[in-house]
């Protein structure tokens, strides 16, 4: 377990994991970059408009504290001088001072209570901000998600499928989240540091004594330069702590993924030393950048305290009236009180710089999930409902495609020129290898996609001169891929429908063979499904899905029949359940059964995204095509992939 | 669980232990100062001596440096300490994943595995540093401030006395109150993301039944919830630092009340204006550590939950052991199911395998058919001891599975699974998981016996071709044949593929069975398929039903004697003509 026992790694070992694994980093460089700072802030802040009156009022609140922290020490030192005074006074005439009364200016008590008034007003100031701030942030928080959220339903499938999943989770949940924390603080730290260090600097000059100003200041530009530079070191340890902790994931998760055949090749002892050489990497990574942040405070104190010191020393030549032992006189001009001023300034004036330097990389970083907030935001939408062939309501569910094409890429053709007609009782079977575009059809039918050019018709109605909402009541989808979210049982069947009644919900339940099932459970048809109902089999949920295609009672449907990790009873409850659902509605199946196939009225073949071949069982086993080669490889295990 | 976490600090406990003792030796540095300053003002400046003043300059120039090399230090070695322990917390955990049989694994999903040894490290380790650093500069800082306070005037200081409880009552009724807030929040948080996820996930479901405004709906109602919540929580919190400020001013104003009084009244002797001053420092020194206080706990119980997470995966013990001086070395490739009785769950109404009993012998082709669910992976995963069995034993080379090394015995026990995994890498770099020092011949070989070879020769860079995470760039058919080519230069004694040629075209499949049997023939093979022709060469072939053995025999006999045989092949063979 000692150091050394981690065989050393080298730069290049750790950055060819990093290389390798670089798309598990989310905080990559790359991510950080903002391209246009200037505008994604302004467009922020525009954000803020409707909050206009409680953004007033938490500047104007920030401002006002900020102020009486400024003054303050002005009143303390005050007190100080009047203190000292009075000592002197003492030593001299042997009479106590009075405190003195409010009216006169000069006195003890006059500046004692105006503290105390600085201090109110300061701390109270201080409260509103947080608390009207608080209001505004998560009201702009809450705002934000919701136009991202509206956003989300309104964009074209397109969107969904080229960018992945986490990627679009990440931007609602936690780009907002990361705007909503950095970009308050640092806005308000940027404006009230600004005030305090002009006013502190227009305390100190005010008293005229440019030296001691200049005692009080003088490291300020270095402590803001080291804090500055320091930042960016450790910004530099942090992205590299982030690109050894994508690695690891990366590592991690595949040595998961594959537990079985790691244990299988007996692979644990070389999993294990890849994870050391990534795992002692990032130990390095995360030891730099800790300590870097953990040494910059002591360094800053380190200079504070020397401009405290240069103070005092300065400030006591000038007390005493003459230049150190020089003898040289100078006048003066400086009380003890006054020098505890410019102690008060000295801080005052060097705080808001560091935190500000130190700030940059949040500001960034919040920036640039603004930027990637925004650029979702701008996306361009669906193209808008065109309503003038609106159908009043269900269609009978006659279905055509007119010499329809379609590509999702300009420069890939796919499906040319494609011509099919379909109604009530007949099944389109769709057949192909796995991966080889089946849900294309899908997408067009439902308005997924649009097609480019040709006609797809309902009961004879194009479907582009509909709204999407009205053509898509006349569908129903059970996709292999279940769909099911947390809530009771009964809730995911009538997902589709509104009104319905608990003997419709039984009667759909009946008729996909779900109903026993349910009841056997301890709160039938409120059972609790957990997240994408993992609680439940495979088989179970599939009849869960038919079950809610059945209640919305569709006139044409998208059927997946296939029932892969479904144990033999359940499937044939499966095959009952869709041969029920088929009854009466067009079906578009994307088959993987025999008779199926043999008994669809149109076979549509694809292969590579698209269709290739078009016919009944017959026409295309005479053929001898593709769609034959496939038939004669033997259907039912499973349909080969890679047949050339 | 604290007890548990801190074994991981091991050779980083020096540098976990030098942390707070170089960090007590800069907040003592820290609290001297005013002192000194005080000394300054008072015998330097108002004394008017220029020498002292000189003195007291430099001394005070010493004690900020050696408070910053302190600092510096203890920065040094918490980040130090910090990383290390880290490092080990992910060591530890990823050693004992490495143990954990396939029971304990199912426990946790690998996502879930991930984020532990990520996000949830990285906060037990910022919870580390604040302890070793912050808990104890807070306190000590706290203490000290007052301590001197008290020895300038303890009249004055008492003044600390009556304003800490207040301010402590002040952020307990805080803290007590936004606490829960916060944890509910983050509770919701989690629902949040589900139903962002939920929503992606399922756009097309959302889209084709037209709810996407029940969706925004129930969204808004989460999203307003969080909203209500947060400023609830954050309104509480709006008190902590008025009330923070409230008491160093008040502090403050009492001070200089009777400080001066102090100071007026006694001419400077019971309280010198120095020492006035130095009281104000403390003032905001000592009711800043409080602050602090408060911070380290909030930020403690929120990591509490992801040290929790932690040790969960530490304190998961192996559910498979390994016998002490086990044997390490496989006769042969006989394997003996005697009344095997097998369920992933201890308390299962139902075994998945149901007193099962065949002797296989060395050399011997096997093909296993059934339905879905008749637990034909569940069988064949006994071999090389991925779970144990319930009753029963499960015999290899003659000897119980359970007395061998587990090295050992799956060094000649390779399995192609189902579900096909490679790694991001080359080929070979894949293929050489088989055998660590594979020479190029041996790979070609392996490949040759799999029919991988007419593929992997048509890609540019051949047997360097670059497989991307997952396989994503190579077909189905193609990851299977190369993983049975991985299978096989590992040279096993078994070699069992479960439904490893499903994507392979029936006449590649059969060109690799036939590889087998000329190029393999002392290894036991057990195939299985689910497609018929894939075994119906097979010496015997076992017909599983609903985890028992229904029928053995080739494929003749079977034909004649096992009705489930005989419809399986029929539908398949003859293509169902009117049923399918």
């Amino acid at each position: 377990m000692s150091k050394k026992a981690v065989k050393t790694v080298t730069d290049e070992d750790i950055s060819y994991f990093e290389k390798k694994y670089s798309s598990y980093n989310d905080k990559s460089d790359d991510k950080k970059k903002v391209k246009n700072a200037k505008g994604t802030a302004l467009r922020f802040f525009s954000l803020l408009k409707p909050y206009r009156v409680s953004v007033s009022i938490v500047c104007l609140a920030s401002i006002a504290s900020t102020l009486a922290n400024v003054v303050s020490p002005d009143y303390l030192g005050n007190i100080i001088n009047n203190v000292q005074a009075s000592i002197e006074a003492f030593a001299n005439n042997g009479t106590p001072i009075e405190f003195g009364s409010l009216t006169d200016r000069s006195s003890i008590l006059y500046q004692i209570v105006s503290l105390g008034l600085v201090y109110f007003i300061l701390g109270f100031m201080t409260f509103v901000q947080q608390f009207v701030g608080a209001g505004v942030t998560q009201k702009l928080v809450f705002n934000l998600r919701q136009q991202v959220n509206t956003k989300l339903s309104n964009l074209p499938l397109r969107y969904f499928d080229k960018n992945t999943k986490g990627e679009i989770i990440s931007k609602v949940v936690n780009d907002i989240e990361n705007v909503s924390q950095n970009l308050q603080n640092s806005f308000l730290t940027i404006l009230t540091g600004a005030i305090q260090v002009v006013g502190a600097l227009i305390m100190m000059l005010r008293t005229g004594n440019i030296l001691m100003t200049l005692a009080a200041v003088f490291l300020v530009p270095f402590s803001g330069t080291i804090a500055f530079k320091l930042a960016k070191i450790s910004k530099k340890w942090f992205s590299k702590f982030w690109s050894s902790m994508g690695a690891m994931n990366g590592h991690v998760e595949e040595m998961y993924t594959g537990h079985t055949l790691v244990k299988l090749f007996n692979h644990e002892k070389q999993s294990v030393d890849e994870f050391k050489v990534i795992n002692d990497n990032l130990r390095k990574n995360s030891f730099s950048a800790n300590m870097i942040a953990g040494i910059l405070n002591p360094i800053l104190t380190l200079f504070k305290n020397i401009n405290y010191v240069s103070v005092c020393i300065i400030g006591g030549c000038f007390y005493m009236g003459r230049w150190f032992n020089t003898g040289v006189l100078i006048q003066n001009t400086m009380k003890i009180g006054d020098i505890e001023k410019f102690l008060s300034f000295s801080s005052l004036f060097s705080q808001p710089i560091t935190s500000i330097s130190q700030m940059i990389n949040g500001i960034q970083s919040a920036l640039a999930s603004a930027e990637r907030v925004f650029e979702l935001l701008d996306e361009e939408e669906q193209s808008a409902d065109n309503t003038e062939n609106e159908p009043e309501g269900l269609s009978n569910g006659n279905v055509e495609f007119r010499n329809v094409s379609f590509r999702y890429k300009e420069d890939t053709p796919l499906i040319e020129d494609f011509n099919l007609s379909a109604s009530p009782g007949h099944i389109v079977a769709i057949v192909g290898p796995t991966g080889a575009g089946k849900t294309t059809i899908v997408n067009l039918l439902m308005r997924f996609y649009d097609i480019q050019s040709g006609q797809i018709l309902l009961d004879g109605t194009d479907i582009m001169t509909m709204s999407r909402n009205a053509l898509r009541e006349n569908f129903g989808m059970v996709l292999q891929d279940t769909w099911l979210f947390k809530g009771t049982i009964k809730e995911n069947i009538k997902y589709g429908v509104d009104d319905v009644s608990d003997e419709e919900i039984i009667a759909a339940a009946k008729s996909a063979n779900i109903h026993d099932y349910i009841m056997s459970q301890p709160n039938g048809y409120d059972m609790e499904l957990t997240e994408d109902g993992a609680n439940i089999s495979q088989g179970q949920r599939q009849l869960i899905t038919i079950a809610r295609a059945l209640l919305k009672n569709p006139k044409v449907l998208i059927l997946d029949e296939a029932t892969s990790s479904v144990d033999t009873k359940t499937e044939l409850l499966i095959q009952e359940a869709m041969a029920e659902l088929m009854k009466g509605r067009t079906s578009f199946v994307i088959a993987h059964r025999l008779s199926t196939i043999k008994n669809a009225d149109n076979i549509i073949v694809m292969r590579r995204g698209s269709i290739v071949e078009q016919g009944t069982h017959h026409e295309l086993i005479e053929k001898d095509g593709f769609y034959a080669n496939l038939y004669n490889s033997q259907f039912t295990g499973g349909i080969p992939e890679d047949i050339e | 669980m604290i007890k548990r976490l801190a074994k991981c600090v091991r050779e980083y406990k020096k540098d976990a232990i030098l942390t707070p003792v170089f960090v007590i030796g800069e907040v003592v540095m820290e609290v001297i100062i005013p002192l000194l300053m005080a000394s300054l003002i008072d015998n330097g400046i108002n004394a008017g001596s220029m020498d002292f003043v000189l003195k007291m300059g430099v001394i005070l120039l010493v004690c900020a440096i050696i408070s910053m090399f302190f600092g510096g230090i203890a920065g040094r070695t918490c980040a130090v300490a910090s990383a290390g322990f880290a490092k080990n917390l992910r060591h530890d955990m990823f050693y004992n994943i490495q143990n954990y049989a396939f029971s304990n694994i199912d426990k946790f999903s690998t996502a879930s595995l991930v984020t532990r040894l990520t996000t949830d490290v990285n906060n037990v380790q910022q919870s580390f540093m604040m302890i070793i650093r912050m808990a104890v500069r807070s306190p000590m800082m706290f203490f000290f401030s007052f301590i001197f306070a008290f020895g300038i005037n303890a009249k004055l200081a008492s003044i600390f006395l009556c304003v800490v409880p207040f301010l402590l009552l002040g952020m307990f009724l805080i803290i007590r109150k936004a606490h829960p807030l916060f944890k509910r929040v983050f509770k919701t948080y989690d629902k949040l993301n589900s139903i962002v996820e939920e929503n992606v996930r399922g756009i097309r479901v959302v889209k084709s039944f037209n709810r996407q405004n029940f969706e925004i709906n129930k969204f808004q109602d989460i999203s307003g919830s969080i909203y209500n919540d947060f400023v609830k929580a954050e309104k509480t919190i709006a008190f902590n630092a008025p009330l923070m400020q409230m008491s160093v001013y008040i502090c403050t104003i009492l001070i200089s009340w009777f400080g001066a009084k102090l100071v007026v009244n006694s001419g400077g002797t019971e309280l010198s204006t120095g020492e006035l001053m130095s009281l104000f420092t403390y003032t905001a020194q000592l009711l800043n550590s409080l602050m602090f206080v408060s911070m380290i706990f909030v930020m403690m119980t929120m990591s509490k939950a992801s040290a929790e997470r932690i040790v969960e995966v530490l304190d998961e013990k192996s559910d498979i052991a390994e016998k002490e001086n086990a044997e390490t070395l496989v006769k042969d490739g006989s394997i003996i199911f005697d009344n095997v009785d097998f369920s992933y769950s201890k308390n299962a109404d139902k075994l998945c395998l149901d007193n099962i009993n065949i002797s296989i012998s060395s050399g011997e082709t096997i093909g296993i058919i059934g339905g879905t669910g008749s637990s034909k992976s569940t069988l064949v995963q006994l071999i090389p001891r991925l779970y144990d069995v319930k009753n029963g034993c499960v015999k290899v080379g003659g000897k119980d599975v359970r007395e061998y090394s587990i090295e050992a015995l799956r060094n000649e026990v390779a399995m192609v699974l189902q579900k096909n995994v490679l790694f991001s890498g080359t080929i070979k770099d894949n293929l050489r998981w088989g055998k660590e020092d594979a020479t190029d011949e041996e790979i070609i070989k392996a490949c040759s016996l799999a029919c991988a070879d007419e593929f992997i020769e048509k890609f540019p860079d051949k047997y360097d071709t670059y497989i991307e995470q997952g396989g994503a760039n190579v077909s189905g058919g193609q990851k299977q044949r190369l993983c049975i080519a991985r299978a096989l230069l590992k040279k096993p004694k078994i070699l069992i593929l479960d439904d490893s040629t499903s994507a392979v075209d029936t006449a590649t499949d059969a060109k690799i069975r036939k590889a087998f049997r000329e190029e393999i023939p002392e290894t036991t093979k057990i195939i299985i398929a689910q497609r018929i022709s894939s075994v119906l060469d097979a010496d015997r072939i076992i017909v599983l039903d609903d985890g028992k053995i229904s029928a053995v025999g080739n494929h003749n006999y079977l034909l004649e004697t096992s009705c489930i045989y005989k419809e399986v092949y029929e539908s398949q063979m003859k293509g169902g003509d009117d049923n399918g």
